[in-house]
């Protein structure tokens, strides 16, 4: 029991990061600042990450959603939902299968992640505008993306590692 | 996760292996995104390059229906062409020299910081309004009523 109350609680804490990540995001860079035009840093996989490493997949893919509702409800638009949504979800899946890889590690995961996000919202973007020029936005944004996975990962190993010392704590 | 959590052994719960060393897979997930990324690349760079002296066309879709498709040449005479739909209007400015977005009722503004649009392939897209504005050249791929096929296709 200790442990599923301890697995909700990083859970609720994670989506709280993811949320204040995302509006840290738009604080930093504020619209224009990068050169590709819809491009963002994805500083909320950082809470999607630990929630992967440290709760479970299901939990992941909670946040995920979770975290794009609310930033709906707390005044985005339903294209950039939808956008946050698929590519979040495509992201969720890569992560799942590389996570259990051997060979694979966080960088791995959260670059292959931040590709498929990518590819997520431009098969968003083809279904919504219709036209398959959007397609050329691709690699840009997947390259982008994935440097933008790499930083990441990097930011996400002292969280997964101190929240691991916190649960073996308690355990003792 | 749920009930059977009462096993004595509180470490066993399953939790991803914690491989923080970049590994070798890694290596082939980055190899695997350079190389397509640097073939579309390579395919955009070179398409671009075979159509750069072709006449340049201006092409505003939106849900994927043509508004407007034009050749630069004949805006000698710069004009404003205004959408107004019920996802919101738009102003885009097309002279013989460049198209940008001037102004748009979206929130993100996306479109319009994509800036000047001079050469074939250059495009701006609105996802709220729905809208794609792309110069394209002009000759085969003005019958493709779908855009940037080839592109894809190399």
């Amino acid at each position: 029991m200790r442990r599923t109350a301890y697995d909700i609680t990083k859970t609720a804490m994670m989506l709280a990061l993811a949320l204040v990540l995302s509006i840290l995001e738009a604080w930093l860079l504020p619209r224009g600042i990068l050169p590709i035009p819809g491009f963002k840093l994805g500083l909320a996989n950082i809470a999607i990450l630990v929630t992967l490493y440290s709760v479970g997949k299901k939990e992941a893919l909670l946040v995920a959603v979770l975290r794009s509702l609310v930033v709906l409800a707390l005044g985005g638009n339903i294209i950039g939902f939808i956008f946050s949504l698929t590519g979040g979800v495509f992201a969720w899946g890569t992560m799942c299968v590389l996570v259990e890889r051997k060979h694979v590690s966080i960088f791995g995961v959260s670059i292959a992640g931040a590709a498929s996000h990518g590819i997520g919202q431009i098969l968003a973007a083809l279904w919504v505008t219709r036209t398959v020029y959007v397609i050329t936005y691709l690699p840009y944004l997947v390259l982008a993306g994935s440097i933008a996975g790499g930083f990441i990962a990097f930011l996400t190993i002292p969280i997964v590692k101190a929240l691991d010392h916190i649960g073996n704590e308690m355990i003792q | 996760m749920r009930k059977k959590d009462g096993q004595s052994n509180t470490s066993v719960k399953k939790l991803p292996p914690r491989n923080f060393r970049f590994s070798s897979g890694d290596v082939f997930i980055i190899g695997a995104i350079v190389l397509v990324c640097a073939i579309l690349i390579g395919g955009i760079f070179f398409h671009r390059r075979a159509h750069q002296g072709d006449a340049r066309y201006v092409r505003i879709t939106q849900d994927g229906k043509v508004l407007l498709e034009m050749d630069l040449a004949e805006f000698s005479d710069p004009m404003e062409y205004r959408i107004d739909s019920e996802r919101g209007h738009m102003i885009i400015f097309i002279s013989s020299e460049k198209v940008y977005i001037k102004e748009s009722s979206c929130t993100d503004k996306i479109c319009v910081d994509q800036g000047d649009l001079t050469a074939p392939g250059d495009g701006a897209i609105c996802l709220p309004n729905r809208v794609v504005v792309q110069i394209v050249s002009g000759g085969s791929e003005k019958d493709d009523p779908s855009g940037k096929v080839d592109v894809i296709a190399r």
